[in-house]
């Protein structure tokens, strides 16, 4: 089934949800049922989802070119996009249930899901952008509903300050960003991926000043929201302030777009110039992993170590990425792409079983939280799934696919990167288990009572998700299998660099 | 010549542009550096469609930098309003007073 | 259809694992049902796919395949050269042993139901045992050296759950000094040296071949070419070996058996019959099968890999022999009936070992090599039934007087008499007597090993028979015979006489009865079904009902009628006789026997010819030394501190990165641009 184009049938469904739940918002005047609007996004990306599995758009890869101007504005569904979007989907239904309850309590709830809604056509934008410039545009989209969406509760110290900084560093890095897609332009004549890559073919291995200056400025753009060594600064801040199922769509899928970016429109230009940038990426990589781990060992605040945790997860996906650089882009990106979608779930389920307990509790001081576990055991259970899942315990998801990162390391001779990827995790798992330890076996304190019954849509989602980390840690393959055909879609895209 | 020194023009707008929004303690000051940014970036198009094509207005250059100042807009206006609530609730515009969230 | 019900033979307990929490809100009997389904799903499924793959096809739910089958479930990393899969192999191998885990396992787990009645943290239990029998299953139908790994590492880790079960160490639990913990501990540590040499040689397989595919491994032979071109065959072959060895408690890793009972009676039951012990022997087995078809493929092409293949199955032999009779001479002087159940278990492994390096030394006579192999199979599935029979006896019998030590049993025949019969069977069978299988299965291996295999290996193998006819009716008779001791007068003071089990606990004990006597018809059935395993093999192309009919009467009579027949009821007949003198009728007088010129020996006998001592000697207490030096003079001395600031003080110091301040976390971003350019300057 399609209504015009299946490139366009995915952003008009992403692209109606902000509308129809703007055009609802005007008929609902109770503020009790605006919480509700939370159903609008719900169902809107069960349909994409639906959309993208049937056969026909599954299996099929498509493009179309949007303007007149030639070489200047692509979209194209293929096996990468649709590796993205389902990536992105997936992890939006549960925090669109989960919103309905925590967000209950909050003002201009018509916006909260609007924004979220754009920032999630944002993000469903750049799946399918095939070029820098629409690239861009929904890259701000995305970006600048999520400044305010991590300010939105302005009237607390916290998100405050973590907007100002989060917009003045994010916003700096888009434009760095864009100041090296203008040199691409100049380079390149035009923005398609398909006019960059016979540009970089043409240059065939010699270093240029102006490729590697492009190159370079696109590692700080898209890094900057990747969060990697040293550009996460940010990160720790504006994920914990955000609202919690904000949180987990930017530590699930937000930092990932920084990935997408890196992958599709930066890798052309590091593969070309392998030589120089593959010590850039292994040193990135190794301080990245490193550094977070370290910092998130000593966190008393739960949602800040996951956001640490969250730039050590982008530290494994960098050993798939720097593999890629090195120049195995299928395996490389394979096991990156699995790490991307397991992160996803496993995060996004952390820190919406961590909205579960702001939402029961009001603390975020693990310290406060010990014994957790005994009152909440649900929501205690889905978090502990999530944690072992991070940590990469069999049979989660996380377990397979840091396996695979490490594997991947090892094929390309990476054994330093490996041998990092296996202490990082053991590392990891320290404050994993160390967290899950003082959560389940701790005796719960006096002053932490259990005050009222966990509400059924923050449940739910709960249970959604820890469903999904227990389907797709039995059946990895449902993870693999699209994940390799994305890598090897881009492969054989970047097949003319070789 | 006059391509590069376009080119050269706006790389020390960006220049100029990262280094306020790094240095500066006001936060309207560290906007503008990030107007200053932008400004420089939109320039770098236009004169590298000039050294490509030989003639400003080339029509990509132009659809993107008209697209790039109205997403400028955005940004700075969210940034501003920002700005406004700092300035609401500590009084200052001084960005060192946001130091809570460390560690 | 078949895909599904294949996984769902190992999938089916771990599924329950994750289901039981919740049964457990809803209450003990949905929770006890939940647990005992995960064990009969598996059983069901393996059944009917085992049964199905009898004529080497299987067909179900519409569609058929022919074993072996390799189901793969999840390709790794798809590139030319490599190959690591993840799956389920459906072969006679791996399908029996399926059955013989399920099965018994389902047993198992029904007799607990009973026997855990009560206990405070059952659940810990039931999720141990469903991950026990799951992984046991993963690893008997892993389709990869990998996906046997991951099983192997499984059982390893709830074999230790579940050894230390009674993680209180209350004084009760304690196997002479070792508290349950300890046991646990010790049987995790020392299979782990075992997984240390099977690691090392997956791994020098995966770099010869590519691949650690069973299937791929056996039909592409060119792997032992190049090892044995380079020498490291045989080498390679034994570091695997000490897996098997650790797993299957072989001499010099079998230390660790004895204690490992420490547990409830049901999890000793379910490690000595069905899983833990019996992942050594599958995977003797699985290697000898592949070994087979590699040796051929080779000498196809004129390559000649015998001479590295000998020495291998010489040591396997060895091993097997020797671990017979050392474990059996322990068996006679232990105070314990657990303890003897567990050397036995020991011995009657290293008969199964000894039956594989036989088949292995025949490698080169393919008729004869599938008839020691199947002995070796066979009487893994006669050990599982009656080793399960034994100890789930013991248990009801521990159970009755709260003890597990013989001084605090005796003359128990009159107040259990279904437990004293069925567990006489039992024992019967373990000693080898006809009709019961242990007799068909051990006199098939003693016969293997008189008329093919070395001299010494049918040597040891037929005194140990005559040391298994000694313990095990020393045991009854301990136990069943003789005057009631102070415990069980004591209980019958307090109106607590010892008394036969529930239904719960006896029904699988009625069928494990039953299995011991109809079982031992079964390995003629065996040839037929194990024939796809083997490849080069020119029986002649027989349906499998014609097998049988050809076979069995013939199978009959050659075992009746050979002069070992005779040897082999000689040889009981030396053990049972002055065991039936000592322990059954006289009892106390001929024990002084033992205070007298005996001692020396007993005392030998009893302390494990000093091999467990050794090793704590050597191994424990060096480590100790090793440490306390390493915490007394590297890290209270200096490298404390160092280990302390690494963990917590660099943490704290790394933390201060992050500023809070906006212009420093610009600066990272300047930072970060200036560092790349300056490394552009440096590599260009």
């Amino acid at each position: 089934m399609q209504l015009v184009n299946p490139i366009f049938d995915v952003l008009i469904i992403s692209g109606l949800v902000p509308i129809i739940t703007t055009l609802l918002a005007f008929f609902l005047k109770d503020r009790e049922k605006l919480r509700y609007l939370g159903f609008v996004g719900f169902i809107g990306y069960i349909i994409l989802i639906i959309y993208i599995l049937q056969d026909f758009v599954w299996t099929n890869n498509f493009e179309l070119t949007l303007m007149d101007i030639p070489g200047s504005s692509k979209l194209a569904l293929n096996d990468f996009s649709k590796f993205f979007i389902l990536v992105f989907s997936i992890l939006a239904l549960p925090t669109y249930l989960h919103s309905i309850n925590y967000m209950e309590e909050d003002r201009n709830l018509s916006n909260y899901y609007v924004l979220v809604g754009v920032m999630l056509f944002g993000l469903i934008g750049i799946t399918v952008a095939d070029d820098l410039f629409t690239f861009f545009v929904f890259w701000e989209a995305m970006a600048i509903s999520s400044y305010v969406l991590v300010g939105f509760r302005y009237h607390l110290d916290e998100p405050l300050e973590a907007a100002v900084k989060y917009i003045v560093i994010s916003g700096v890095a888009s434009l760095i960003l864009l100041y090296g897609i203008s040199f691409v332009y100049g380079l390149a004549g035009a923005l398609t991926i398909d006019s960059i890559l016979s540009f970089l073919g043409g240059v065939g291995g010699q270093s240029i000043y102006p490729v590697l200056f492009a190159a370079s400025l696109f590692m700080i753009g898209f890094g900057v929201k990747a969060a990697y060594f040293p550009l996460w600064t940010w990160l720790p801040d504006a994920h914990p302030a955000a609202p919690s199922p904000i949180s987990a769509l930017l530590s699930g899928i937000v930092i990932k777009a920084g990935i997408l970016g890196l992958a599709k429109f930066a890798l052309p230009f590091f593969l070309v110039e392998s030589r120089i940038f593959y010590p850039v990426f292994l040193a990135i990589t190794l301080l990245t992993l490193t550094v977070a781990n370290l910092m998130a060992l000593m966190q008393d605040d739960i949602k800040r170590l996951l956001a640490y945790s969250s730039i050590a997860n982008i530290g494994f996906i960098l050993i798939g990425y720097t593999v890629a650089v090195k120049g195995y882009v299928d395996i490389g990106l394979a096991s990156a792409f699995a790490h991307v979608f397991t992160h996803a779930l496993g995060k996004g389920a952390a820190f919406l079983a961590v909205g579960g307990i702001l939402y029961l509790i009001h603390t975020r001081s693990i310290s406060k939280l010990e014994g957790f576990g005994k009152l909440y055991p649900s929501v205690a259970g889905v978090l502990m799934l999530a944690l072992f899942s991070l940590g990469g315990l069999p049979p989660l998801p996380g377990f397979w696919s840091k396996w695979l990162l490490i594997f991947s390391a090892v094929e390309a001779g990476e054994l330093l990167l490996a041998f990092f990827g296996v202490i990082n995790s053991v590392f990891a798992v320290i404050y994993y288990i160390w967290l899950f330890q003082r959560l389940f076996f701790s005796e719960p304190s006096e002053e932490l009572k259990k005050s009222k019954p966990l509400p059924p849509y923050l449940g739910s989602s709960l249970l959604m998700i820890g469903i999904l980390l227990l389907a797709f840690g039995l059946y990895p393959n449902l993870i693999y299998e699209p994940a390799y055909a994305a890598a090897s879609f881009l492969e054989s895209l970047f097949q003319t660099l070789f | 010549m006059i391509e590069y020194s376009l080119l050269i023009t706006s790389a020390v707008l960006v220049g100029i542009g990262i280094y306020m929004a790094s240095t500066k303690k006001n936060l309207l000051k560290i906007f503008i550096g990030i107007e200053i940014l932008a400004t420089g970036v939109n320039l770098n198009f236009i004169s590298l469609a000039f050294i490509k094509y030989g003639e400003l207005s080339d029509a990509l250059a132009n659809s993107i930098v008209i697209t790039s100042i109205v997403i400028d807009g955005v940004l700075v206006g969210v940034g501003l309003a920002l700005t406004l609530l700092v300035y609401r609730r500590y009084g200052t515009l001084n960005v060192d007073v946001l130091r809570k969230l460390r560690w | 259809m078949i895909d599904v019900l294949a996984n769902l033979i190992w999938m089916a307990p771990f599924i329950i694992v994750f289901l039981l929490p919740l049964a457990n809100k809803v209450g003990d009997r949905v929770r006890d049902a939940v647990a005992v389904s995960g064990g009969l799903i598996s059983a069901l499924a393996s059944l009917t796919l085992g049964v199905d793959a009898m004529d080497g096809v299987i067909s179900f739910g519409g569609s058929s395949l022919k074993i072996p089958y390799d189901l793969v479930m999840l390709k790794w990393i798809p590139i030319d050269g490599y190959n690591i899969t993840f799956g389920v192999l459906l072969d006679p191998l791996s399908l029996f042993m399926a059955n013989v885990v399920s099965l018994i396992g389902s047993l198992i787990l029904i007799y607990s139901v009973e026997y855990m009645h009560g206990d405070k943290s059952i659940l810990r239990y039931w999720i141990l045992m469903n991950i026990f029998i799951g992984s046991m299953q993963l690893l008997v139908l892993g389709d990869s050296f990998l996906t046997l790994f991951f099983g192997w590492e499984g059982v390893g880790f709830a074999s230790y759950g579940l050894i230390g079960y009674y993680y209180k160490d209350e004084k009760k639990y304690w196997i002479g000094p070792y508290p349950p913990t300890h046991a646990g501990m010790k049987a995790f540590i020392t299979t782990r040296i075992g997984d240390v040499g099977l690691l090392t040689a997956i791994v020098i397989i995966f770099i010869s071949s590519g691949t650690l595919n069973f299937m791929e491994l056996s039909n592409n032979p060119e792997w032992a070419m190049v090892l044995a071109r380079e020498g490291v065959l045989a080498v390679t072959l034994l570091l695997a070996l000490l897996g098997p060895i650790g797993k299957s408690a072989q001499f010099p890793l079998h230390e660790w058996l004895p204690e490992a009972m420490a547990g409830p009676t049901t999890v000793s039951a379910l490690i000595h019959a069905a899983t833990m012990v019996k992942a050594g022997v599958y995977f003797l087995g699985r290697i000898t099968g592949i070994l087979y078809n590699v040796y051929w493929g080779l000498e196809e092409i004129g390559i000649n890999i015998w001479s590295e293949l000998q020495t291998f199955y010489i040591v396997v032999a060895f091993v097997g022999a020797f671990t017979a009779f050392l474990a059996a001479s322990q068996g006679m002087v232990s105070d314990q009936i657990k303890k003897v159940l567990a050397y036995s278990t020991v011995s009657q492994l290293g008969y199964m070992f000894a039956a594989f390096g036989i088949a292995g030394l025949l490698i080169e006579h393919p008729e004869a090599f599938v008839d020691a192999y199947l002995t070796g199979v066979f009487h893994l599935s006669s050990h599982a039934i009656f080793k399960a029979l034994l100890f789930l006896g013991a248990g009801a019998v521990g159970h009755a007087v709260e003890s597990y030590l013989f001084k605090d049993m005796g003359g128990l025949r009159k107040y259990m008499p279904v437990t004293f019969s069925l567990m006489m069977i039992g024992a019967l069978s373990l000693a080898g007597i006809p009709p019961f299988n242990g007799f068909w299965s051990k006199d098939a291996i003693l016969h293997a090993a008189y008329a093919e295999g070395p001299f010494w290996v049918y040597l040891l193998l037929a005194l140990s028979a005559i040391l298994t006819a000694f313990y095990t009716f020393r045991m009854i008779g301990l136990a069943f015979y003789g005057e009631e001791s102070e415990n069980v007068k004591h209980l019958i003071e307090h109106g607590h006489p010892p008394h036969d089990p529930g239904p719960l606990m006896k029904i699988p004990l009625f069928i494990l009865a039953a299995g011991s006597i109809v079982s031992g018809l079964l390995l003629p059935f065996l040839a037929g079904y194990f024939k796809p395993l083997f490849k080069f093999l020119n029986i002649e192309d027989l349906v499998f009902k014609e097998v049988v009919l050809f076979k069995f009467p013939d199978f009959l009579i050659k075992t009746v009628l050979s002069p070992l027949f005779g040897v082999a009821m000689v040889l009981v007949a030396i053990g049972i006789i002055p065991s039936y003198y000592i322990y059954m009728v006289g009892r106390t007088d001929l024990l002084k026997l033992v205070d007298g010129p005996l001692k020396p020996l007993w005392t030998f006998l009893y302390n494990r010819w000093y091999i467990n001592a050794l090793y704590y000697k050597v191994f424990v207490d060096g480590t100790r030394a090793l440490s306390s030096f390493i915490f007394n003079f590297i890290e209270t001395n200096g490298g404390g501190e160092a280990t302390k600031y690494l963990y917590t003080e660099f943490s704290e110091q790394v933390r201060k990165l992050q500023t809070g301040l906006l212009r420093i976390n610009m600066s990272y971003l300047l930072m970060m641009f200036i560092l790349i350019t300056i490394f552009f300057m440096v590599v260009i």
